[in-house]
């Protein structure tokens, strides 16, 4: 810490153009402790989820804000593994669909992104509009027409079921289309004059600049669904068991809503166990995400 | 530049998102009604009648039989293991059809969709506060004529609680009252006894409140399923004989100025304002040395405060008597359902006489049926109180859509509590809210 501090200080000095040492270092110091403040309020919700799913439930009731669990335990995440719950499997479900979802919308969206931002056909604002109002109608909306529909294609509680109707989503044809006409227009022209076709062109020469939003769709679309809950409660439904993603599952840890009937000691082991791949995600693409966008920046 | 704001936009967005991810938590709701529970049934008794299936007699039953889904919502381990066991039994018991629980999560949406959408489970719960809702929508089936094992056996208020235009559509499973449960020690060290009308009530309350260590005497949430069973304690009614809204009376106003009297001399307190999410985690910190609750504290006193010396009596008599709340939940089989003869076989093997015993010999849910009163209380003498309550209990339950009345009653409370409004302007609030629902 101190050693960063003093890192900065260094160019802070020559930027501020003369001003006192001492005043830019308390200037650096106070920058830090807000950082570490706000860092801190953050922080401790994970902090305390993580304290407590390793208490017992007493514990848990009369000493939440303590972070030393005493005694500690592992029961809460054995208890994970037993009785209806089948944690493994749930994760596995829960990483297919992801994983499934997440491809399909790179590929399908910068697809139709493509298409709308550079090929001209009749009509082509009118797709688009109507691309752009499905994001105006509510969730919620759907939930019941998706379910007819969805129970008269005989898809209800089966994988394709609950993977087709989230496979492409308006937003993210939105950002490809957006970035894609951000792009200068010559280099296109130049592989086209080359004899490319437009797949080849969009393959070959728009798909590979297009890295930063490439990214920050991959990690919205795995992000929403593996955090999606009442789109798979209505596609794979209650019975479904073994097609539940983590977080059908996990729901059920909560019993009837019931506030007194709430094992919280169980329930923060399992969110424990959903957020840690999503934060290893997160952070792993974060940094590739930040490179790539101050990489082209400095190129534009 | 223009690539630079569109990352810039980019970054923000996936910023935004991954921090309302991690907010994205559903909060427990506080004290809800019933428990939970499904009943058992045990063993296959007179379900099976003839019905034997031809064909498939031989091969195993799982995989000929027709399936059966009872669609309910998860409670405690113990309760759905126990439930688990006596679906079995049923599927055992006959070769026709084999019966499935399935819990689910978002329990309203989903019912919600599976009828709207025409593919209803064979058996679903239903809340006695829900059960106006299903039966304006018409969704409910009608019983075969003995379907239900003699009817009568069921407690009068929770067979009406399910009953509408004369035809009792669906037996309850269990159910749960609300009675007045005390600190021991705290009364013992005040010389206080538990009270038995709303005068020794707000004595002892006020009595055992120190407020210099944080203490009071009670906590009441600002929960329309606890201030109604002031109301009728105080003769008061939320809606008249004819079904019309009838809550701006001077009883109604004696119970509301009672129960926010309490909150306002300091002597009960909201839970909040001893950091605590409900009534009962109040109870167990030992902040309030009495609680208006339900028998679904004694599971959560013996597991998260085991500590805790405490116990219960019935809910004191106000003006007009005594009385409390019961919350209800029945096995209700849809109109529509695709399997109708077998979801009445299941439905009754579950709340049958021995189904019931089953289910309540856990000593979690109350049995529904007077029969079986005596057995229980004789192995759950300490839950006496709760079951009595049947006798002078009001069902949960008002007409289709109340749940906008108990939030306009929820409000009210917090508002009266907190000196923003008085119980005139809040009585004739809700009275509105309410005839504004039925005349929908």
């Amino acid at each position: 810490m101190a050693q960063q501090a003093q890192a900065i200080h260094v160019p802070a000095t020559r930027a501020a153009g003369g001003a006192p040492a001492w005043l830019v270092s308390l200037a650096t110091i106070f920058r830090y402790l807000i950082l570490f403040a706000f860092a801190l309020i953050f922080l401790a919700p994970f902090i305390f989820a993580i304290a407590n799913s390793f208490k017992t439930a007493p514990q848990i009731a009369q000493d939440a804000l303590n972070l030393i669990p005493n005694p500690f335990t592992l029961e809460n995440y054995l208890k994970l593994t037993r009785g209806a719950a089948n944690v493994p499997l749930w994760t596995f479900n829960s990483l297919l669909f992801a994983g499934v979802v997440t491809v399909g919308r790179v590929f399908l969206c910068s697809l139709a992104g493509y298409a709308l931002a550079r090929i001209s056909f009749p009509g082509r604002n009118i797709v688009f509009l109507a691309v752009l109002a499905t994001m105006m109608i509510p969730g919620v909306v759907l939930l019941i027409p998706r379910f007819i529909i969805l129970k008269q294609m005989n898809l209800l509680a089966t994988y394709p079921g609950g993977i087709l109707p989230i496979l492409v989503d308006a937003f993210g044809i939105f950002l490809m289309k957006q970035f894609f006409e951000s792009l200068p227009g010559e280099v296109e022209e130049a592989a086209r004059i080359d004899g490319a076709t437009p797949f080849q062109i969009f393959w070959r020469v728009s798909l590979p600049m297009a890295t930063a939003p490439l990214i920050a769709l991959t990690i919205f679309a795995f992000q929403g669904t593996w955090n999606e809950l009442q789109h798979f409660l209505i596609a794979l439904g209650p019975t479904a068991r073994d097609l539940w993603p983590l977080t059908l599952g996990l729901a059920t840890l909560r019993g009837a809503g019931v506030g007194q009937q709430l094992d919280f000691g169980l329930f923060l082991a399992g969110s424990i166990l959903m957020t840690l791949p999503m934060a290893l995600i997160f952070i792993v693409f974060q940094r590739y995400f930040v490179e790539s966008s101050s990489h082209s920046a400095v190129k534009g | 530049m223009k690539k630079q704001i569109l990352y810039a936009t980019a970054a923000l967005l996936v910023a935004i998102l991954a921090v309302t991810a991690c907010g994205g938590g559903t909060t427990p709701t506080a004290a809800p009604p019933p428990t939970t529970a499904t009943q058992p049934t045990t063993a296959p008794e007179a379900t099976t009648a003839p019905a034997t299936t031809a064909p498939q007699a031989t091969t195993a039953p799982s995989g000929s039989a027709t399936k059966l889904q009872l669609l309910g919502w998860s409670s405690s381990d113990a309760e759905n293991n126990l439930l688990n066991t006596i679906v079995d039994q049923f599927n055992k018991s006959q070769t026709q059809y084999t019966a499935s629980f399935d819990p689910s999560p978002n329990y309203d949406q989903a019912l919600q969709t599976a009828l709207a959408g025409g593919a209803p489970p064979d058996v679903f719960y239903v809340d006695s506060l829900k059960f106006p809702d299903l039966m304006k929508n018409n969704v409910l089936a009608t019983p075969p004529a003995n379907a239900i094992q003699d009817p009568d056996d069921f407690y009068p208020s929770l067979k009406a609680a399910f009953t509408a235009n004369g035809t009792f559509y669906c037996p309850p499973k269990d159910f749960s009252t609300l009675a007045l449960i005390y600190n021991k020690k705290m009364l013992d060290a005040a010389g206080v006894k538990p009270p038995t009308t709303w005068d020794e009530l707000k004595a002892a309350a006020e009595k055992l409140t120190d407020s210099s260590k944080g203490v009071y005497g009670l906590a009441l949430s600002a929960d329309a399923a606890r201030w109604v069973a002031f109301l009728y304690q105080a003769g008061g009614t939320v809606l008249d004989a004819n079904g019309k809204m009838n809550i701006d009376t001077p009883e109604a106003k004696v119970a509301l100025d009672y129960y926010t009297g309490l909150l306002a001399a300091g002597y009960a307190v909201t839970p909040d304002k001893v950091d605590s999410g409900w009534n009962g985690e109040a109870f167990g910190k030992e902040k309030v040395a009495m609680v208006v609750e339900g028998n679904w504290m004694v599971p959560f006193l013996k597991s998260d405060f085991p500590n805790v010396e405490y116990d219960i009596a019935e809910l004191p008599a106000g003006p007009k008597g005594k009385a409390t709340m019961a919350f209800t939940v029945c096995y209700g089989v849809p109109k529509n359902g695709a399997h109708l003869d077998g979801s009445w076989q299941f439905v009754n093997a579950l709340t049958n006489k021995q189904g019931m015993k089953e289910w309540t010999d856990l000593g979690l849910a109350m049995p529904t049926r007077k029969s079986l009163r005596d057995g229980w209380v004789q192995k759950f003498p300490n839950l006496k109180v709760f079951l009595d309550g049947a006798d002078y209990s009001h069902p949960w339950q008002f007409g289709p859509g109340f749940t906008v009345v108990t939030d306009a009653i929820n409000k009210g409370i917090q508002e009266i509590a907190a000196g923003q409004a008085t119980s005139e302007s809040v009585l004739k609030t809700v009275q509105k809210a309410g005839e504004d629902v039925l005349a929908q």
